[in-house]
């Protein structure tokens, strides 16, 4: 039973995509403080305590549609991770990135389908999908920081050529994007694109407020990786 | 100096040099190294240097008992290291959330501070750990290329521990405080966090879609690790068996147990009453209370049961913060006894309102302290030119674990679990270390459950959350742990079940002492269990008392 090579596990864009916006988002919550949690976050109804709660429950949901095959579209309760130090909102989002990382790496494959309110989509866009709200969510705790750390251009730019596939049809469940000046760098122009403000040189550093005109609340509309509307 | 006990003193010296960072851990006083090369050209010396030795020890005479003793261990031991070599394991050496990630920030942690020069030394070690990832990268690339590739899980595990190490020196650094080497240490501890950060990149986007998604590691590697792990040989389907029935024993003893906390109560329902009346809060409180406990047995225990030497008298008690396993552990002292026995606790028992159970950790200070690894390690350590150097700084998982356990029984045996619900405690920590043997066992040889089904890492967590008792914070920790360190989870109750063996045994003899029989099993220093009650007999005699 041991032994088995992974040679024949190459990774995929879309998990490859995955681990990288993982990187990038468990970076940026690595940095909160236990007296940060109450701090206001671009998801205007949200502060980092919810933010980071909404996180942990979007890689669960992403880690059982993939594992599974279906994506059930009311959002499940995940269950409680077993692990040191529940009591920590990013103990339990390592956790959970872990497990959502296992189960794409061994569920993956261009055959893979995922049942999304009962039509099959490619367990990769479901991936990509769960890339994109961990990036831009990671992006939106650095910025509830003040901080506004850049999504990495490479991850970025990968991330603005599939906006088009996976937020077309979804109008109505996202912000407006939010224009930025010629030049932006890819991070801006993704974050803009989801409906953020950048903080961009000139801006004062905090919390970017939502954009106006915005159609929801919460720019990535709940519950979060509700994929029916592709079909 | 007998030639088996210099060339003992030979190969913890080269071996030092060639492992800084395990020479720290074991506390060995050697000249300093920066870093471990981890990388195939170090693996190959560390491997060319039990090769070696183990040649030059084959040609040696053996000149007294005490020599056999040192050259028996010292063969064993190196012989089992070599069967884990042959086998390559260390292109594939990945485990969470205890392993390498962690031997190297213990390994900053553990290292004197004392003086500028050993500051020096920390920010070295600290500036070194790029390069420590660097070489282990290599060598798990050339595992990936020559087809033995670690599991997944543990990639993927090693990873979040990695994270976890963002920050975990800034309290060492500010601890020096703003003297010259102030800037040395900062930007020392930044290229450290670097090396985390890129190794954790590493094992999620380039090593982990290589891993295998099957975690048992399979018969012929189990074997081996079994082997190092309890220095034996031994019938593992046996074992198997004997663990789920371990498990059932231990199941009924818990619910009479529960019993006398409140009459008719579940396991369950005594546990719940039991958090809500036996706890202490705070941080501070819990350290006191542990500080206490472990100077209490030292005093029951010295001069009764047994002789503590001096220096073995005293223990430092440390909250381990940054422990990622969820599970207590002890260091030992440093050779030259500067640096103190420790037992490290990790604050992950503590719920949201600060409260510790205290009814549940009552018997791990006797295993991590004293009658437990303190003593038999310090016991090791002070005993002068009866045990080789090689013996004083080794550690076999089953003899130390197996003992550390047995420690816990003891207590018992001595009455220490009056307080209520404190034998709970003890009993479930028992079923934890059965659940053990039956799930490292079960998954790594792929062996079916009692109602036919096959082990996942789902079924092993249930496993352990309800025979084994385990506590929920520790359960997913604890699961992957055992799923990428394969025989040594089950080194504790198998290590305990030869003591108590080897106990019975002496027990016959008219002349049985338990305090004779206590200095006899200390002051043969660490030895496989395939010949603990062997030797153990060749020392105590026919009619049970010491015949040196």
């Amino acid at each position: 039973m041991a032994g088995q090579a992974g040679a024949a596990c190459e990774p995929s864009g879309a998990v490859a995509l995955l681990a990288s916006a993982i990187r990038y988002a468990l970076d940026a919550c690595a940095q909160v403080a236990p007296g940060e949690m109450g701090l206001p976050t671009p998801c205007t109804e949200w502060d980092l305590t919810a933010l980071l709660a909404h996180l942990a429950a979007s890689m669960a949901d992403v880690e059982s549609a993939i594992r599974t095959g279906r994506l059930d579209s009311e959002p499940v309760n995940p269950p409680p991770l077993d692990g040191p130090v529940p009591e920590d909102p990013v103990e339990v989002l390592r956790g959970r990135a872990a497990n959502l990382l296992v189960a794409c790496y061994d569920h993956h494959g261009p055959r893979r389908m995922v049942l999304v309110g009962g039509v099959p989509l490619a367990a990769g866009i479901v991936a990509c999908t769960g890339a994109v709200e961990i990036a831009v969510h990671g992006w939106d705790v650095s910025a509830a920081r003040g901080r506004g750390t850049p999504i990495p251009p490479g991850l970025a730019t990968r991330m603005l050529g599939l906006c088009p596939l996976l937020v077309a049809g979804r109008e109505g469940l996202f912000a407006a994007p939010v224009e930025v000046p010629h030049g932006a760098s890819p991070g801006d122009q993704l974050i803009a694109y989801l409906g953020r403000v950048p903080i961009l040189p000139g801006n004062p550093l905090g919390p970017a407020p939502p954009a106006p005109g915005s159609a929801s609340d919460h720019p990535w509309s709940e519950p979060p990786l509700r994929l029916g509307w592709a079909a | 100096m007998t030639p088996v006990f210099g060339l003992c003193e030979d190969y913890v010296t080269r071996w030092a040099a060639l492992d800084p960072v395990a020479a720290e851990l074991h506390g060995i006083t050697a000249a300093f190294g920066a870093g471990t090369d981890y990388g195939p050209d170090g693996v190959a010396a560390r491997a060319d240097l039990i090769t070696g030795t183990l040649a030059a020890l084959a040609s040696m005479s053996i000149t007294s008992d005490t020599d056999r003793l040192a050259a028996s261990f010292l063969r064993e031991r190196l012989e089992a290291q070599l069967a884990w070599h042959q086998l390559n394991e260390p292109l594939r050496m990945l485990s969470a959330p205890i392993g390498l990630i962690s031997s190297v920030r213990d390994s900053v942690d553990l290292l004197p501070r004392d003086r500028d020069e050993a500051w020096r030394n920390i920010a070295a070690r600290l500036a070194a750990i790029p390069d420590m990832f660097a070489s282990w990268r290599a060598s798990l690339d050339a595992g990936l290329a020559g087809g033995l590739p670690a599991a997944r899980r543990q990639a993927v595990e090693s990873a979040v521990a990695a994270d976890r190490c963002a920050g975990a020196h800034d309290a060492l650094v500010a601890e020096y405080g703003d003297g010259p080497l102030a800037g040395s240490l900062e930007e020392a501890a930044a290229r450290a966090y670097q090396g985390y950060a890129e190794l954790a990149r590493y094992l999620r986007e380039d090593y982990a879609p290589r891993a295998t998604e099957v975690d048992g590691v399979g018969p012929e590697r189990y074997a081996v690790a079994a082997r190092l792990n309890l220095g034996a040989d031994i019938d593992l389907k046996e074992a198997y068996e004997w663990g789920w029935a371990e498990l059932r024993r231990i199941e009924a003893e818990m619910i009479a147990e529960a019993n006398t906390i409140s009459p008719g109560a579940s396991v369950a329902e005594a546990s719940a009453i039991l958090n809500d009346s036996a706890y202490v809060v705070g941080d501070d409180t819990y350290l006191a209370w542990l500080q206490d406990r472990h100077d209490q047995a030292i005093e029951q225990l010295d001069g009764v049961h047994f002789d503590i030497a001096a220096p073995l008298r005293s223990i430092e008690v440390v909250l381990a913060r940054g422990s990622t396993s969820g599970a207590a552990y002890y260091t030992p002292p440093s050779e030259d006894l500067t640096r103190p026995g420790r037992t490290w606790w990790p604050l992950g028992g503590r719920d949201p309102r600060g409260r510790f159970q205290t009814w549940s950790e009552l018997s791990t200070v006797f295993h991590e302290g004293v009658p437990g690894h303190h003593l038999q390690v310090g016991a090791a350590q002070t005993a002068g030119d009866r045990l080789s150097r090689f013996a004083k700084t080794s550690f076999v998982s089953g003899h130390g674990e197996g003992w550390a356990l047995y420690a816990e029984r003891l207590a018992d045996e001595l009455g220490w679990f009056t307080e209520p619900g404190t034998r709970l405690g003890l009993l479930g920590g028992s079923a934890v270390r059965a659940a053990r043997v039956v799930i490292d066992i079960g998954v790594h040889l792929d062996l079916p459950l009692p109602d036919g089904s096959r082990w996942t890492f789902e079924k092993a967590s249930e496993v352990l959350r309800t025979s084994g008792r385990g506590e929920p914070h520790r359960i997913h920790a604890e699961v992957v742990r055992y799923f990428g360190w394969p025989g040594q989870a089950i080194s504790y109750k198998l290590g305990e079940r030869a003591w108590l063996a080897a106990r019975a045994e002496a027990m016959q003899c008219p002349g049985f002492d338990l305090k004779r029989w206590h200095t006899a099993a200390l002051s043969l220093g660490p030895i496989g269990l395939a010949d603990l009650a062997a030797t153990l007999r060749a020392l105590l005699g026919r009619d049970g008392t010491l015949t040196s």
